[in-house]
């Protein structure tokens, strides 16, 4: 019998014909109908995708290109080298069809004209469920971020290298599809602060709960201080000659109330240099009250000011224990000095 | 007030430092260590899907697990068992020096068998914990070889993620936080 008269070998391949007939020509007319809906879903936001691209073998489809901008605006908001969406295969196993997400080279700019955007646009939810619907309608197992960047870009007349910037974001989210026994997914996230220090942050989300509960610990060693100036000077305004920073973090939401601290360790601060250009007298006046403190509070051995400053969130606003903070920092300089580190005091069970 | 509390902190970081008068002449006691649980430790169990994880330290150049530490596994163990079936403890640990760079590839034979009979110490103890859980060891006394890495082992894996976390290694200039001596005790439960 000649080949192709053989059943074992024509089926096959004729399905493979057609999922490549299917490929052809049914890419080009999704890809066309997912930026139409880009553009249209949100009154106030558009998005573009250059390509669309479907990997048949190993059961993946990927977004190229991927930009999103204010309407009406210039300047793009997002930008995403490439968004991967693949069949999670180790749960097939386990009997569950979920998918994988992997983002490339995301780029992500905070800017006032968003933020109008995002607080002038009505039904927000309802827009990203039917986005979310659109592009992933399979369950979403986990999703790793690669080089992300992420820009507070409050003043875009600012040269680039002045903006508050994170670079070099890697993070991993993982058991999104949490059950009962299960509950918790688990976030890690590494970034450069400034283009000087990483920080650190890895929690737990437990989606089931109703509102979402969450916990994250989070730390920055050896932040140069000089880096945020430009920033400080904006926002305080404070500026500093030198000096370090090791930070660290821990906060938790559960049934709708934010507790966390902060223990920010300052090292070998220095605030006014002898021939500053003071921005008006509020600078001047932070400066030099800043310049008083180290006699006060500065533990001699380490050079160091640390204190440990509580918050919490609830309905009724955002509160800080000013007290407990300023109890640290004495208790830091005059009597023992704070561990540096996270304390494990908040953790989803 | 969080200006006041803010100027109040970083009036604490003066432009010019105060005269040194030497160690312990103030009498403020040292800062003491930490005894939670290192970000690095938690992003590894976070990769494992898990949050049971707890960091023991040993003594130098020795074995033997310590009252303190044996607890702590215990109490782990306890949370584990609550929550269900355990599938797997994973036992990662260091020598009394950190993790060899690329450079170094592996410690001294000293400071392997080192590892070797700490990881042997935590699995015997694990083991009798548990009543029998899997217990799997790594040794971060050596780098993992060539065919490890090619074949992306566990091992490479843990070591990989690890070093991804931003553990120092025996190359590094700052080895704080350092993981000398330590060990990591991770519990996997069951999914089934």
């Amino acid at each position: 019998m000649k080949w192709y008269k053989k059943k074992k070998i024509m089926i096959p391949l004729g399905i493979f014909v057609f999922l490549l007939a299917v490929r052809a020509v049914m890419v080009p007319i999704a890809h066309k109908e997912l930026n139409k809906f880009l553009a249209d879903f949100s009154p106030t936001l558009y998005f573009h995708m250059d390509d669309l691209d479907v990997h048949i073998i190993r059961g993946a489809y990927s977004f190229d290109g991927i930009t999103g901008k204010v309407k009406g605006q210039k300047n793009d908001f997002l930008k995403i080298e490439k968004v991967d969406v693949s069949i999670a295969w180790r749960e097939i196993f386990k009997g569950k069809v979920v998918t994988d997400i992997e983002v490339t080279a995301p780029d992500f700019s905070y800017t006032k004209e968003l933020k109008d955007a995002i607080a002038g646009s009505p039904k927000k939810k309802e827009q990203a469920d039917s986005a979310k619907e659109k592009l992933f309608p399979v369950t979403v197992e986990s999703v790793d971020v690669r080089q992300g960047v992420v820009t507070l870009d409050d003043y875009p007349s600012l040269e680039e290298n002045k903006k508050f910037q994170v670079s070099n974001i890697e993070g991993r989210l993982t058991n999104l599809t949490a059950d009962k026994k299960f509950p918790l997914s688990f976030f890690n996230l590494k970034g450069t602060v400034l283009g000087n220090s990483v920080v650190k942050a890895t929690g737990h989300l437990n989606t089931l709960a109703k509102p979402m509960e969450w916990d994250v610990d989070s730390e920055l060693q050896g932040f140069d201080m000089t880096a945020a100036n430009q920033f400080l000077k904006r926002k305080v305004p404070l500026t500093f000659t030198k000096g370090k920073l090791d930070l660290y973090a821990e906060a938790e939401s559960t049934n709708g109330k934010i507790e966390g601290y902060v223990k920010p360790f300052l090292k070998n601060i220095d605030v006014m240099k002898v021939k500053e250009d003071f921005k008006g007298p509020k600078h001047w006046f932070i400066e030099v009250v800043t310049a008083l403190g180290n006699l006060i509070f500065r533990a001699s051995d380490t050079k160091s000011v640390a204190t440990k400053i509580p918050f919490s969130m609830d309905k009724s606003g955002f509160h800080v224990d000013s007290g407990e903070a300023l109890s640290k920092a004495i208790e830091h300089g005059f009597q023992q000095q704070l561990s540096p580190g996270i304390e494990d005091k908040y953790e989803l069970e | 007030m969080k200006i006041l509390l803010l100027a109040f902190f970083v009036a604490a970081c003066s432009s010019k430092p105060a005269k040194d008068p030497g160690p312990n002449t103030t009498g403020v006691k040292k800062a003491q260590e930490s005894q939670a649980v290192s970000m690095e430790s938690k992003q590894l169990a976070s990769e494992e899907e898990t949050n049971l994880v707890t960091e023991i330290t040993f003594s130098k150049e020795k074995a033997t697990i310590s009252k303190q530490a044996q607890e702590e596994i215990k109490a782990l163990y306890q949370k584990a068992k609550a929550r269900g079936k355990i599938d797997e403890v994973k036992v990662i640990t260091w020598g009394d020096q950190e993790y060899p760079s690329v450079h170094e590839k592996k410690l001294s034979q000293k400071q392997l068998n080192l590892v070797n009979k700490r990881n042997d110490a935590l699995e015997s103890y694990i083991d009798q914990l548990t009543k029998g859980a899997d217990v799997e060891t790594f040794s971060m006394a050596e780098r993992p070889g060539a065919l490890n890495r090619l074949f992306s082992s566990e091992d490479a894996q843990i070591k990989k993620s690890l070093e991804t976390a931003g553990i120092p290694n025996t190359d590094t200039t700052v080895k704080v936080p350092g993981k000398a001596s330590k060990s990591v005790v991770i519990f996997i439960m069951d999914e089934g």
